[in-house]
C-alpha cells in the first residue's frame, strides 16, 4: 500500500542535504525575504527547513503545515532536539556559531528540554515562535495572515489528489493567506517527477490523464491570480559547485510577490 | 593460499550470473579440485572486481578493519583473509560484498606500517609496531558525530571516511559505534580540541576531543537543570499570537511580537512547597534522597510506551521469580528514547528487577533454535537492567525535586 500518497515521506531529510546548517535552497534565496517576518511553510514534514529559517534568520514567527500529523509531531520534536543543542550566547555571539553546541550523547541520554521549559534563544523568541500543525491545505481556513510563504516540492502532490480544481484553489488560498506586497517562493516539481509518481502508484496514473495544467504554465496561472513574477534563482545557483549534492533534482524556484490592489 | 569457503545458498541463488568473462581469474585459483573448487571460482569470478572498480572507501574501510582487528587481538600476530570475511558486524554498509579475491587485491596495494600481506599464504602479518604505553587513552579518544547520521552504526564506513583526516595520528586503535548518531574513535596518538578544529574534515561532520566533549556534556546537564530550576518562577507556555501584532506593525524590528503570559496568567502553578524546598535543597551541600531505588532499562525499542515497558517488567518477573511482587513506583520515559528509568518501592525489587532480566538473557542467548533469531541480529540487543548508582542517582533526584508538578 503506497502510504506516502502526499509526499509525506517519513524520512525524507534524513539522507538529503550536504550537511551545511541552512538547506541550499534557502541559501539561495535573498535574506531580506525573512527579515522581520512572519512565516508559512507548507509542507514541511519534519520541520528541518522550519526550523532552519526560524534558528538562523530573525523571523518573528513561523509556522509550518502538513498533511500528515506523524511528521508534525516529529516535527515539534525535531524543533525541542534543535533548540537544545544551541550554545550559550558568550559575548552575542550569532546563532549561526551557536547551532550544535551540545553533543547528541548529551541529548540522548539527559533527553531534550522541553518547549515550555526552554529560554528563548534569540531576540525573536526562538523556538517559541514556531509552531507547527496537521492541516489540509485545501480545507484550511486560516485566521491568520503571512509576509512570506514557502511552497518548496509540493505542489505535485497538491496536483496529483486535488487536480486541476485543487491546485488552482492552492494558489488561491497562498493568495488569500499572504499579507499586501507578501512573498510566495515555489519549487514546483517538473512534469518527469509527475510522471515517476504515476509509476509508483495507480491513482496518480488515473489523476494524470485528467490533468491538462502543466507545471511550465505555473507562473502564468499565478500571475492571473494576482502574483508578480519577481525572481527565479535557477538550480546551478542554488547548489554551491564545490560541495556535492544529493537527493535534490534540478528544480528552479519561483519567487512571486502580491500585486498590490 | 586460497581457501575454498563453504558456498552460502542462499547467497547463490540470490546472485546474478556473471555474463562477463573479461575479469581476470587468479592462477592460484586452478589448482583447487573438485566441484567445490568450481562453485567457489564462481563465486570469485562474480564477486571479484578489478583494485580500480573498488570504492576508496571500501579500500580505506579494509584498512581500519585491519588495524582495529590487530588491536583488539594483540597476541594474534597473522590472520587469513577468510577470517576478516567472517566477521560480518565489521561489513555493515560496504560494498561489494567481501571476497578473498577483491580482500586480496585491496591488501596487496596497501601500505601501512602496521602490517604486511603474504600474497602466497594469503595472509596479513603483524610487523613490529609501538604504541607509546604511557599516554592516557582518553587523550586520544574524539567523539565524532558524522553526516548522514545513519553513518553512525557504520564504525569502518565512518572511520574511512575520516582517515585521510587523521592522517598525522593513525593508526586506528578502535571504532565504537552507536545507533544514536555519534561514535567514538581511539586514535595511536593524542589530539586535542584545538588540532581538530584545525583539520578539515568533511562537511557536516563535528568532531571533539574526549576533553571537550565531557566538558559539554556537563555543561548541558547545568544547562538543563538551570533550565528547570528557573521554569518554577517563569512559565512558558504558548505564545499569544494576535493577528493585530502583525497587522498593526508589520515593521517593529526591536520588540518580538511574541508575548508570553505574565505570572498571572500562568496556566501551570508549581506546589509552593516543592518550590521552596528545591530552592533550599539546591543550597545545601548534602541531600537525602531514597537510594537504592532506580533501575535503568537499555535497549528498549523506540516506539514502545509505559504501559508496554510496565506489561514487560511483569512478564519478566513472572517468569523468573513468580512469587515476588512487582511494584513499579514510577517509569521515567519519554517517547524515542531507547532508555528508561524505573523507581521501585523497595530497594530489594530494584536488585531483583536487574537479576530478573540477567537470567531472562542468559535463557534466551542457550537457544539455538529459530526462535532463537535475535542471534541474527534481527530484531536488536536484548533488553538489559542494570542499577542507577552514585553519582548519576544523586543528579536524577536532584533533576525530580527541581522539576515542577502538573
Amino acid at each position: 500500500m503506497f502510504t506516502e500518497r502526499y509526499g509525506n515521506y517519513q524520512n525524507y531529510y534524513s539522507m538529503r542535504g550536504n550537511g551545511c546548517l541552512l538547506d541550499s535552497r534557502i541559501e539561495a534565496l535573498p535574506k531580506d525575504l525573512f527579515k522581520n517576518t512572519s512565516v508559512l511553510d507548507v509542507g514541511c514534514n519534519n520541520g528541518t527547513i522550519t526550523t532552519q529559517v526560524a534558528s538562523l534568520f530573525s523571523v518573528k514567527y513561523v509556522l509550518g503545515i502538513d498533511i500528515d500529523p506523524t511528521l508534525i509531531k516529529k516535527a515539534d520534536k525535531h524543533l525541542e532536539f534543535v533548540a537544545s543543542r544551541v550554545g550559550p550566547s558568550y559575548d552575542h555571539r550569532p546563532m549561526v556559531s551557536r547551532q550544535n553546541f551540545y553533543p547528541i550523547s548529551s541529548i540522548k541520554k539527559f533527553s531534550r528540554i522541553q518547549i515550555k521549559f526552554q529560554k528563548p534563544l534569540n531576540e525573536e523568541g526562538f523556538p517559541h515562535n514556531v509552531h507547527f500543525r496537521a492541516v489540509d491545505i485545501l480545507r484550511w481556513q486560516p485566521n491568520e495572515r503571512f509576509h512570506t510563504v514557502l511552497a518548496l516540492s509540493v505542489t505535485k502532490w497538491i496536483h496529483l489528489n486535488g487536480l486541476d480544481e485543487g491546485l488552482l484553489s492552492f494558489f488561491k488560498k497562498m493568495h488569500a493567506v499572504l499579507e499586501p506586497d507578501g512573498v510566495l517562493i515555489i519549487e514546483p516539481q517538473s512534469w518527469d517527477s509527475y510522471l515517476k509518481a504515476a509509476k509508483k502508484f495507480l491513482f496518480f496514473e488515473k489523476s494524470l490523464h485528467k490533468i491538462q495544467i502543466r507545471p511550465e504554465n505555473f507562473p502564468e496561472i499565478l500571475e492571473q491570480h494576482g502574483f508578480d513574477l519577481q525572481t527565479v534563482v535557477s538550480s546551478e545557483n542554488a547548489r554551491p559547485k564545490n560541495i556535492e549534492q544529493r537527493g535534490f533534482s534540478k528544480r528552479d524556484i519561483f519567487i512571486f510577490r502580491k500585486k498590490s490592489v | 593460499m586460497f581457501l575454498p569457503r563453504q558456498v552460502n545458498v542462499r547467497n547463490r541463488l540470490t546472485r546474478r550470473p556473471s555474463l562477463s568473462n573479461k575479469t581476470p581469474v587468479d592462477q592460484e585459483h586452478k589448482s583447487i579440485n573438485g566441484s567445490t573448487s568450481t562453485s567457489s571460482t564462481r563465486l570469485a569470478r562474480s564477486a571479484f572486481k578489478n583494485i580500480n572498480d573498488l570504492k576508496p572507501e571500501f579500500i580505506r574501510a579494509v584498512e581500519c578493519m585491519i588495524e582495529v582487528l590487530f588491536y583488539r587481538e594483540r597476541e594474534t600476530q597473522k590472520f587469513h583473509l577468510t577470517y576478516l570475511i567472517n566477521k560480518q558486524e565489521f561489513w555493515q554498509g560496504l560494498k561489494p560484498s567481501p571476497t578473498q579475491a577483491n580482500l586480496k587485491q585491496c591488501v596487496k596495494n596497501l601500505k601501512n606500517e602496521l602490517f604486511t600481506f603474504d600474497e602466497e599464504s594469503h595472509s596479513i602479518i603483524r610487523n613490529e609496531y609501538k604504541l607509546d604505553p604511557n599516554l592516557d587513552l582518553f587523550e586520544r579518544i574524539v567523539y565524532v558525530e558524522p553526516f548522514p547520521a545513519t553513518l553512525s552504526n557504520k564504525p569502518f564506513m565512518l572511520a574511512g571516511l575520516l582517515r585521510e583526516c587523521f592522517s598525522g595520528f593513525l593508526p586506528y586503535l578502535d571504532i565504537i559505534p552507536t545507533p544514536e548518531g555519534y561514535a567514538f574513535v581511539v586514535l595511536a596518538h593524542s589530539i586535542s580540541q584545538e588540532t581538530l578544529t584545525s583539520l578539515v574534515i568533511p562537511q557536516g561532520w563535528n568532531l571533539l576531543s574526549r576533553e571537550e566533549w565531557t566538558k559539554r556534556e556537563k555543561m548541558y546537564m547545568e544547562y538543563q537543570a538551570d533550565t528547570m530550576k528557573s521554569s518554577s518562577s517563569a512559565f512558558f507556555t504558548e505564545p499569544i499570537i494576535t493577528n493585530q501584532s502583525f497587522r498593526t506593525n508589520p515593521d517593529r524590528a526591536s520588540s518580538s511580537s511574541v508575548k508570553y503570559p505574565e505570572s498571572s496568567e500562568r496556566q501551570f502553578e508549581p506546589l509552593e512547597d516543592d518550590c521552596k524546598k528545591s530552592q533550599t535543597k539546591h543550597s545545601e551541600s548534602k541531600r537525602s534522597f531514597p537510594k537504592g531505588l532506580l533501575t535503568r532499562l537499555i535497549n528498549l525499542h523506540p516506539l514502545t510506551n509505559k504501559s508496554t515497558i510496565q506489561s514487560l517488567l511483569r512478564y519478566v518477573f513472572s517468569r523468573q521469580n513468580p512469587t515476588a511482587t512487582c511494584e513499579p513506583m514510577y517509569i521515567d520515559y519519554r517517547k524515542d528514547e531507547t532508555e528508561a528509568i524505573v523507581r521501585w518501592k523497595s530497594p530489594e525489587q530494584a536488585i531483583l528487577c536487574v537479576s530478573c532480566f540477567f537470567n531472562q538473557k542468559r535463557k534466551q542467548d542457550s537457544h539455538n533454535d529459530i526462535r532463537a533469531h535475535r542471534k541474527h541480529n534481527k530484531t536488536g540487543p536484548f533488553i538489559s537492567a542494570e542499577l542507577v548508582e552514585g553519582s548519576e542517582e544523586e543528579s536524577y533526584w536532584n533533576l525530580i525535586y527541581g522539576k515542577v508538578k502538573i
